[in-house]
């Protein structure tokens, strides 16, 4: 009982801390600015009417499926994939980006999925000084004797989370609610339910991201060094994966090391795919938070 | 307060209000030239003499912007960039006026600036902008959100 209160406290102050620290305000308006910006180049060639609605799902299928395929790591020649396509080889990717750009509102979709790429490498901006910022000012040693060391990761952690998942509401809401009122191609209903769906893909996918930020907030003392592990691991992981991948299949399985191997299937049709990505993504977060907790134990502070 | 007691915060919103001076500044430096252009081009279509300008000039009176309206934008643009300037260095010293109250002042001037060049740009200027003016919304909000809440105390009275 006691340690549910001590993680609160942490939460909260962590949450004001943040607020007032300059990695807080850069994290609140880089992701807000940036989606908004990456909704706006989705929205862009509708709005100017430089293509219609039709041709651009039908692009936006392709476009979508090339993307599915290099996610799913498709075995062949990437330049093949119209190809393929045609001759029905990738059938199921080709339902699936159906399913994503003609059954549920593609503006959204497509916003989700680039925003998807991108969250990743601006959410460490939110966590990436929980831990180290005490340790570097050494004023974690005050905090210490009044708390445990388990309590101060979790509490700091879960204030990033509902920071970072604050933002992410307010960035949804607004690209919905501009989708129902200024660009209303599939009516309010349909995109109420997949803007909530696609909310939750969102939340769930920040989980691993922002623990990975408390976990290498553990791993460095310096915050900058934690920042720039953080971002460096999630860039380096599919680079080194995709790359390894040409060389020998097995070794594109490293993409696995964060969510990027599985988080597209959280925009899948079938529910039980989603249900384990889900799974697979909060688990990650579990193992990022317990290794975060075990290297706060085993500091010297 | 000595300039290590000041919270990350305000630096980065200082730096912050910096940028936004910049985009804010610029622009309507550049609509006073445009209204200075469009004054030339209505007394005396010849007088501008690059094709490409004289055409837009040509659309855009006759989609009834005036230059008295660009000029008001434009001036009202700089005021607003003025005090974000003078919030950085109030943010910067930890000033409840310059910081503070100009910061809220520069916060409604942003959001007018916007509101009212939707209201006077011609139609053409302002497709697919929404999502952008959602942004250009989201930064005064969010400025007044942090001086008026969050650095409340370390920005009031002493």
């Amino acid at each position: 009982m006691k340690s549910t209160s001590h993680i609160l406290l942490h939460a909260r102050n962590s949450m004001t801390h943040s607020l007032r620290s300059g990695s807080g305000v850069a994290f609140v308006v880089l992701a807000t600015i940036v989606g908004l910006f990456i909704a706006s180049l989705v929205f862009m060639p509708i709005e100017l009417d430089f293509v219609e609605a039709d041709e651009y799902r039908s692009t936006a299928a392709k476009a979508v499926g090339f993307v599915l395929s290099m996610a799913t790591l498709q075995p062949g020649d990437p330049r093949q994939f119209d190809n393929r396509l045609e001759s029905g080889d990738l059938i199921e990717l080709a339902m699936w980006a159906q399913y994503l750009v003609l059954e549920r509102p593609v503006l959204l979709s497509l916003t989700v999925l680039l925003l998807a790429l991108v969250l990743p490498l601006l959410l460490p901006l939110g966590s990436f000084a929980s831990i180290s910022g005490d340790v570097q000012h050494r004023s974690i040693r005050y905090l210490l004797p009044r708390s445990t060391r388990t309590s101060l990761v979790l509490g700091r952690l879960l204030g990033a989370l509902v920071l970072t998942w604050v933002v992410l509401t307010f960035l949804q809401v607004a690209i919905v609610l501009y989708l129902g009122i200024v660009l209303p191609l599939d009516g309010w209903e349909p995109l109420a339910i997949w803007g909530l769906q696609t909310l939750g893909v969102l939340l769930i996918l920040s989980f691993p991201y922002v623990a990975l930020g408390v976990l290498c907030s553990t791993i460095f003392r310096a915050p900058m060094v934690a920042l720039m592990g953080a971002i460096g691991l999630t860039v380096a992981v599919p680079i080194v994966a995709f790359s390894a991948w040409r060389a020998w299949e097995p070794l594109g399985n490293l993409l696995y090391l964060l969510p990027w191997g599985y988080a597209h299937n959280l925009l899948s049709p079938d529910s039980a795919t989603v249900t384990e990505a889900v799974f697979l993504c909060t688990a990650h977060g579990a193992i990022f938070t317990i290794l975060a907790v075990w290297r706060l134990k085993r500091m010297d502070l | 307060m000595s300039v290590s007691d000041r919270p990350g915060g305000l630096t980065a919103l200082a730096v912050l209000n910096g940028f936004f001076t910049l985009t804010l500044g610029v622009p309507a430096l550049e609509q006073l030239i445009t209204s200075r252009r469009l004054l030339a081009f209505l007394e005396d279509p010849e007088s501008v003499r690059s094709e490409r300008l004289r055409q837009q000039m040509k659309s855009w009176s006759e989609a009834g912007l005036e230059p008295g309206h660009l000029i008001w934008l434009g001036s009202f643009g700089l005021v607003v960039a003025v005090l974000l300037a003078i919030s950085v260095w109030g943010l910067m010293r930890i000033n409840r006026w310059a910081g503070k109250w100009c910061s809220t002042a520069a916060a409604f001037g942003m959001i007018a600036v916007s509101l009212i060049g939707i209201e006077i740009l011609p139609r053409d200027n302002l497709q697919a902008v929404g999502l952008t003016l959602i942004r250009q919304l989201f930064y005064p909000l969010f400025l007044l959100f942090m001086v008026q809440v969050i650095f409340r105390k370390d920005l009031g009275p002493r």
